[in-house]
């Protein structure tokens, strides 16, 4: 599926990834973690063969991601980007209709048969009532559920996420990782950088910690995911307690504050 | 209420833009009414063509003013188109072909033309199209060498190749023969359409009829590319591809446009605001519409600068204090779609 060998990268003079080995399989549910630059958002550009390594390969299905062209790339790969806003509004369904643009021709418009689909996808992701509206004015959650539906209208067989919840709050962090989950069920490979480790927890099947752009731990979740290996990502000490992690002094202000 | 959807508006805007033709035929010095018109349409219709051509009228109303007036509205198509598609290509309601030198390169063009030339129009257009596409390679090069394929650093070496171009031309203006060429030099980029002829528009339309295919055939990614660089990339778009395209057909329309009718300022930034205000942001409509709007507005202003006073206003002083207000309208009110 997707393979980095040794994949080595640059910004000028500074290392950002450092000899990263990685293979994600079909159905996957993969979380990179990794403290705040830490590389996971370089890592995933690379994988998305947008970046020039200095070393190492990224293989797609077999293929060295450097030649193929982006239209190739994005037949096999879908990028869920960060919640934003656009310079130009669009309608919603416009923002959906552009996940087919790699399986369309030079200068080809998508058909009526791309409108039906997008419709299906936006009534499977229960937002078929947003379809008119204007892409800026919807809320933040639905803005991501629509970036979804695009990804899911490229027919990849591979997911990015880079933080999606990064705008989201509660109830809308749950149901995006939950429809991701759902996806990775039906043989997508969902690969998310995450920042809470509870949430890479409860939903992945394997994670990666990243640190200074170097593999720290890979694995299934509960080999990985110690309070061990947390702290040295995060460099604090971190606490786990049933499967939940929190940070040594959170403990300490609770019980402060039962006192 | 009755909705109107976006092919209904563009129709309605394409009659729009006939009738103002229609009516700016009739406008000038030269009295010219609604029956003389029909005369002359029906004469022509009829092929009773030795009549028609021994009337003074039918004279005025080909040689001067309908050449004129279908210059005019190729003119404010071609900056109006290339002003949305730069916008799309920059991601930026801000940008207009002013950047990446465009517009001053090609009145660099000019003033070569009018100064060294044999002063044939034809010669000074070649040269503005020359100096125009140097000035946008030039910009592309700087941008390349300071930030690669940063979309930030073609603007900012875009406003330094303006300079350039500008200090040159100043340089050419101060060189010039005070009686005898600089009048001509400021008059022309001044902008205006007093000298615009059958052989202008037969320039012109060519570029604007491809330039407007190419665009309007790569739409669907432009589209797409307004979602920004990585974004479309991340959907398959070749964005160096469409960029590269883009960037020079609009600059061929900017520097045609700019050797027919100088430098006229403005158009190109509003226009597509206004498009994009009725008709949203989808190229599909929205491509079109800036190009009967430019047409239309540009039209309406030129009948103004032509009747106004008694002598000719250059266009450039018209666009602009009717444009800059309106822009700052446009932006305390943010009612276009862009800003909200």
């Amino acid at each position: 599926m997707l393979k980095c060998n040794n994949l080595t990268f640059s910004y000028s003079t500074q290392k950002v990834l450092k000899n990263i080995d990685f293979q994600a399989e079909k159905g996957e549910f993969i979380s990179i973690l990794g403290a705040n630059g830490s590389g996971k958002t370089t890592f995933f550009q690379c994988m998305q063969g947008l970046l020039t390594l200095d070393a190492g390969k990224i293989l797609l299905d077999g293929e060295n991601i450097n030649r193929m062209t982006k239209k190739e790339i994005a037949q096999k790969i879908a990028v869920v980007p960060q919640e934003s806003k656009n310079v130009f509004d669009y309608q919603v369904l416009d923002m959906v209709l552009m996940g087919i643009n790699p399986w369309l021709s030079f200068a080809e418009q998508p058909g009526t048969e791309a409108y039906h689909k997008a419709e299906e996808i936006l009534a499977e992701l229960e937002i078929l009532n947003l379809k008119n509206k204007s892409f800026n004015k919807i809320s933040g959650g639905e803005r991501q559920l629509v970036l979804i539906a695009r990804a899911m209208m490229q027919k990849s067989s591979i997911l990015f996420l880079d933080e999606p919840n990064s705008h989201l709050d509660f109830k809308n962090t749950h149901l995006i990782l939950k429809i991701m989950r759902e996806l990775s069920l039906k043989q997508k490979t969902v690969i998310t950088a995450l920042h809470d480790p509870n949430l890479a927890y409860q939903y992945s099947d394997r994670v990666l910690i990243l640190k200074s752009g170097k593999i720290i731990a890979a694995g299934p979740v509960k080999e990985v995911m110690t309070a061990d290996n947390l702290s040295r990502a995060y460099e604090i000490e971190i606490n786990q307690e049933s499967s939940i992690f929190s940070l040594a002094f959170q403990k300490s202000r609770l019980l402060k504050q039962e006192a | 209420m009755l909705r109107i959807t976006p092919a209904q508006k563009i129709i309605i805007t394409g009659l729009l833009l006939i009738a103002l033709i229609l009516i700016s035929m009739l406008i000038g010095n030269y009295e010219l009414g609604l029956s003389d018109l029909a005369l002359i349409l029906s004469d022509f219709f009829k092929g009773e063509l030795e009549k028609l051509f021994n009337n003074p009228d039918w004279s005025v109303l080909y040689y001067i003013r309908l050449p004129r007036i279908l210059t005019v509205v190729l003119v404010g198509s071609a900056l109006s188109i290339s002003g949305a598609a730069y916008q799309n290509i920059f991601r930026n309601p801000l940008v207009s072909p002013d950047i990446l030198g465009v517009s001053a390169g090609a009145g660099l063009g000019v003033a070569l033309g009018l100064l060294y030339s044999s002063g044939s129009i034809f010669n000074v257009y070649l040269i503005a199209f020359i100096t125009g596409t140097a000035a946008v390679a030039l910009t592309y090069w700087l941008s390349q060498l300071a930030g690669g394929k940063n979309t930030m650093f073609m603007v900012l070496a875009g406003i330094v190749v303006s300079s350039l171009a500008n200090a040159l031309l100043s340089l050419l203006k101060y060189l010039a023969d005070p009686m005898q060429n600089l009048p001509g030099i400021v008059f022309y980029l001044m902008g205006g359409f007093s000298r615009s002829g059958w052989q202008e528009f037969y320039l012109l339309l060519p570029v604007v009829i491809i330039s407007l295919t190419v665009i309007l055939f790569l739409r669907w990614q432009l589209n797409i590319f307004s979602l920004g660089e990585k974004e479309a990339a991340a959907l398959g778009v070749d964005t160096e591809k469409i960029k590269l395209i883009v960037v020079i057909f609009s600059t061929i329309m900017v520097a045609a446009a700019t050797a027919a009718a100088g430098q006229v300022s403005w158009i190109g930034l509003v226009i597509p605001h206004i498009a994009r205000f009725i008709f949203g942001s989808r190229y599909k409509y929205y491509l079109p519409a800036s190009a009967l709007l430019g047409g239309f507005f540009l039209l309406l202003m030129d009948n103004l600068a032509r009747t106004v006073s008694g002598a000719e206003i250059p266009i450039s002083i018209i666009t602009a204090l009717i444009g800059a207000p309106f822009f700052a309208y446009l932006l305390i009110t943010k009612k276009e779609s862009g800003w909200s």
